[in-house]
């Protein structure tokens, strides 16, 4: 009955409903977390009702203008969300292949530590050479940190949550060793030199007024925005990102090997090339968030114990869980949570409302996600008034039925981008994977030990 | 989780927001002493941006904040902290902090490059930081002298005299009165790395141990480490157990805590620094005060007066800056008489602890 009904309904309808459908979830998630946190102010701060529900409005409005207000300050939000951009992607390819990458902080850090000691090493080489040899070479080095996990999932079944963090663990002390060690300034406890001046990134603002602000109008002040050209390789790796997830052989299998590695073997997939490869792609990507940091950023100079404190890693791994993997949905998140942070800074600062107020809205968005409460809703709310909408919900699942078949019917669908089959499920039943592609990554192991 | 109902989920979902109110609201009773306070200087806006580490610290941020209440209590102004998470934020910090206030107090050395650069960028607002100074350029580390920015320096050689002094006079007893001692007449300090804060705590230790007992042997070795535990007890040990030394002086931050904690293993005593470690282990006998709190106080203090300056005197004893806590019961009546009145006479004028290492 309702077959006929789905092919009369336009393309547009139907895809318009899907997209609804994979941002409803995480949007609804900020909401209660946002609700949620307003409590939290309310019932902590003094005074009448009254005075309660105006300093929740206080402390959000100081949040949001503190995140996204002015232009300084969203300069400011811009580096947070920089590295957070890659290191996101580092966990969302591994999360597509059906890997929970725990390793990014282990892979940042020994990203940044290796552009450090090439930036130290090759002080005197010009700038046009070092900034490309540093990049590269964190990469390199990231990619290597993050291939061996693959290397021991693929070849030897260790779980990859394991190997990651007891690499991070690695990370953290051998950077930490090199810091206070063989590259420790002169005079100084825990930290490096600075890195050489040809070897940082420049400030956009800077950049602007040295290129096109020479005949375009220039910006006052360059200095007091700190956002860096890093933020420029960032959003040229979520293209990248895109692509290579959406639009190449190598990310339809990953995505086949995350979904059902048995699938996969049996479609002749190389599971063990591909979750190496994985692995060190993700690795490359934490390195690159390492080093643009680090030559992007004040002090321009590796800490001791800095890595083992840096949330950044962490904080990928919510960004990829609300952002479905998807590179615009990183994006969105990365936006979301580097936002926090600086809004949290100011908040703390003008709303008299502490800082970790940021932490428990972080925790609620991951856990509305990871609950599936906005799901649950909804079928709750379908089954009270079908009466109302009767058809609805039935046309949700055939729309969600096809699009399954066609996209394990096609090597190369990926239709919309870089949208996966779980998030263009919506709410049906039918969604195997739950959020994340992780359940089948307990599948995949044992596949892997298996052979 | 996909066996769990709709109900079950809209059940989780009521709890928590139930559990959120109900933890919440036990503490709404406490929020509201804080309000009340009639302001004398309303104009007055002063931010805090500590280290890392959180307020709680036990240390420097816990001590500023300390002094930060004081004078927000007496003063009434709004509280403005921010708590700095990592070492990448202190510029944003800062700028964020001279942004919404008039004087803005950092806490930490670490922070004296990204100081130099905010004050710099905000010539009308005023800033003060504990235990360092302006600093252009962090690898030369020469401090810059800015119309605006107050460094508050202290004279740890006067907390390290008066901490020597209670050592010197407990080898002067010697291993018949005092059991625990391994009678080599010999005592040490650990210093973190060969700095000018770490060098004139030991300078003041050494000087006043020797004034005291001119026999005293003051062996002074450096972990070249201000965290990892494990150097400053590898240091001491070989302290103790090779040379005999009996009181440890550690001047190495936290990772001062392993050489308390050799001393505390091989049985002799360990000596505190910066704020009162004698909850670490009963064998430290006394700590070397450095009373952030009071700096932090006074700087508010002298600004809500009309008294800043970029050059304020150095925080010592008379100003009660420095000082020593309160000693054990293994420290003999004489060893604290000893410390008592070296504090009289360098409060008189009459002894006044080198600088530099003699």
């Amino acid at each position: 009955m309702a077959v006929p009904t789905a092919s009369a309904e336009s393309n547009l309808t139907i895809r318009t409903r899907k997209l609804a459908q994979s941002i409803g979830r995480p949007l609804f998630a900020v909401f209660l977390a946002m609700i949620a946190g307003s409590i939290v102010i309310m019932a902590t701060s003094p005074g009448s009702l009254l005075d309660r529900f105006n300093q929740t409005i206080a402390a959000y409005q100081a949040l949001f203008t503190g995140a996204f207000g002015n232009a300084q300050n969203f300069s400011f939000t811009l580096t947070t969300v920089t590295p957070l951009i890659l290191a996101s992607l580092s966990v969302a390819i591994a999360f597509r292949a059906g890997l929970f990458n725990i390793g990014a902080p282990g892979q940042l850090a020994v990203g940044a530590m290796t552009a450090g000691i090439i930036g130290f090493e090759a002080s005197k080489w010009p700038g046009w050479i070092l900034v490309p040899t540093m990049i590269l070479g964190s990469m390199l080095v990231g990619a290597i940190w993050g291939g061996i996990v693959g290397l021991l999932k693929a070849w030897r079944g260790a779980h990859e949550v394991v190997t990651t963090i007891m690499l991070n663990w690695i990370a953290f002390y051998f950077t930490d060793f090199l810091i206070t060690g063989p590259f420790n300034a002169p005079h100084q406890a825990n930290q490096t030199d600075s890195l050489p001046p040809q070897a940082t990134l420049p400030h956009i603002a800077d950049f602007y007024n040295q290129t096109l602000g020479t005949f375009l109008p220039r910006i006052d002040q360059p200095t007091q925005y700190l956002v860096d050209v890093g933020l420029f390789f960032a959003l040229l790796a979520l293209v990248i990102y895109w692509f290579i997830t959406a639009r190449t052989t190598f990310g339809y299998e990953i995505r086949v090997i995350g979904q059902n590695p048995k699938a996969a073997k049996y479609a002749g997939i190389p599971i063990k090339w591909n979750i190496f490869a994985v692995m060190a792609i993700a690795g490359a990507f934490a390195g690159l968030a390492g080093a643009l940091r680090l030559m992007g950023q004040f002090p321009y100079q590796l800490i001791g114990t800095t890595f083992s404190l840096d949330p950044t890693g962490f904080d990928a791994i919510g960004v990829a869980l609300l952002g479905q993997t998807t590179a615009i949905g990183v994006l969105f998140g990365a936006l979301l949570f580097g936002g926090l942070r600086q809004g949290g800074t100011i908040m703390q600062l003008n709303a008299n409302v502490p800082g970790d107020l940021v932490y428990i809205i972080q925790a609620l968005v991951l856990f509305s996600i990871a609950a599936e409460f906005l799901p649950a809703i909804q079928r709750v709310w379908s089954k009270r008034y079908t009466f109302q909408r009767r058809t609805a919900p039935a046309l949700a699942s055939v729309n969600a039925t096809i699009t399954g078949i066609s996209e394990n019917g096609t090597t190369q669908h990926a239709q919309r981008g870089a949208e996966s089959p779980e998030i263009l499920n919506g709410d049906s039943d039918s969604e195997g994977a739950s959020t994340m592609a992780h359940p089948s990554s307990e599948g995949s192991s044992s596949q892997i030990e298996e052979d | 989780m996909r066996r769990i109902g709709n109900h079950a989920h809209i059940a989780s979902l009521l709890a928590i927001f139930a559990l959120l109110l109900a933890a919440c609201g036990s503490s709404t009773s406490t929020g509201t002493t804080t309000s009340g306070n009639t302001p004398t200087t309303p104009t007055l806006k002063v931010a805090l941006v500590t280290d890392i580490g959180g307020l709680n610290d036990n240390g420097f941020n816990h001590l500023a904040y300390t002094g930060y209440k004081k004078a927000e209590t007496q003063y009434g102004f709004k509280e403005q902290i921010i708590q700095t998470t990592s070492q990448n934020d202190y510029l944003k910090n800062l700028t964020s902090a001279a942004q919404g206030a008039n004087l803005v107090i950092a806490v930490g050395f670490l922070m004296q490059t990204p100081l130099d650069q905010v004050a710099k960028l905000y010539p009308s607002k005023k800033f003060a930081i504990v235990d360092g100074c302006a600093v252009p350029d962090p690898n030369k580390g020469d401090c810059e002298t800015l119309p605006n920015v107050a460094p508050l320096f202290f004279k740890e050689q006067e907390a390290g005299c008066l901490v020597g002094a209670v050592a010197g006079q407990m080898e002067k007893d010697g291993k018949s009165k005092i059991a625990k001692l391994l009678g080599k007449n010999t005592i040490a300090a650990v210093g973190g790395l060969s700095i000018p804060p770490v060098n004139r705590y030991i300078a003041g230790y050494k000087f006043c141990a020797q004034k005291v007992d001119p026999t005293v042997k003051v062996l002074v070795n450096y972990s070249q480490d201000f965290a990892a535990t494990a150097k400053c007890k590898d240091v001491a040990q070989s302290q103790i157990s090779q040379h005999q030394a009996d009181i440890i002086f550690q001047v190495a931050g936290g990772c001062g805590i392993g050489a308390l904690d050799a001393a505390d293993q091989n049985k002799v005593f360990g000596i505190g620094v910066d704020a009162d470690q004698s909850a670490v282990h009963t064998s430290v006998i006394t700590s070397a005060l450095k009373r952030v709190d009071v700096a932090v106080y006074t700087i508010i203090k002298d600004t809500v007066d009309g008294n800043f300056t970029n050059n304020p005197p150095k925080f010592d004893l008379a100003h009660d800056g420095v000082g020593y806590a309160p000693v054990s019961s293994d420290v003999p009546a004489d060893a604290k008489a000893q410390a008592d009145a070296f504090a009289q006479q360098i409060l008189a004028g009459s002894l006044t602890p080198p600088e530099n290492i003699p």
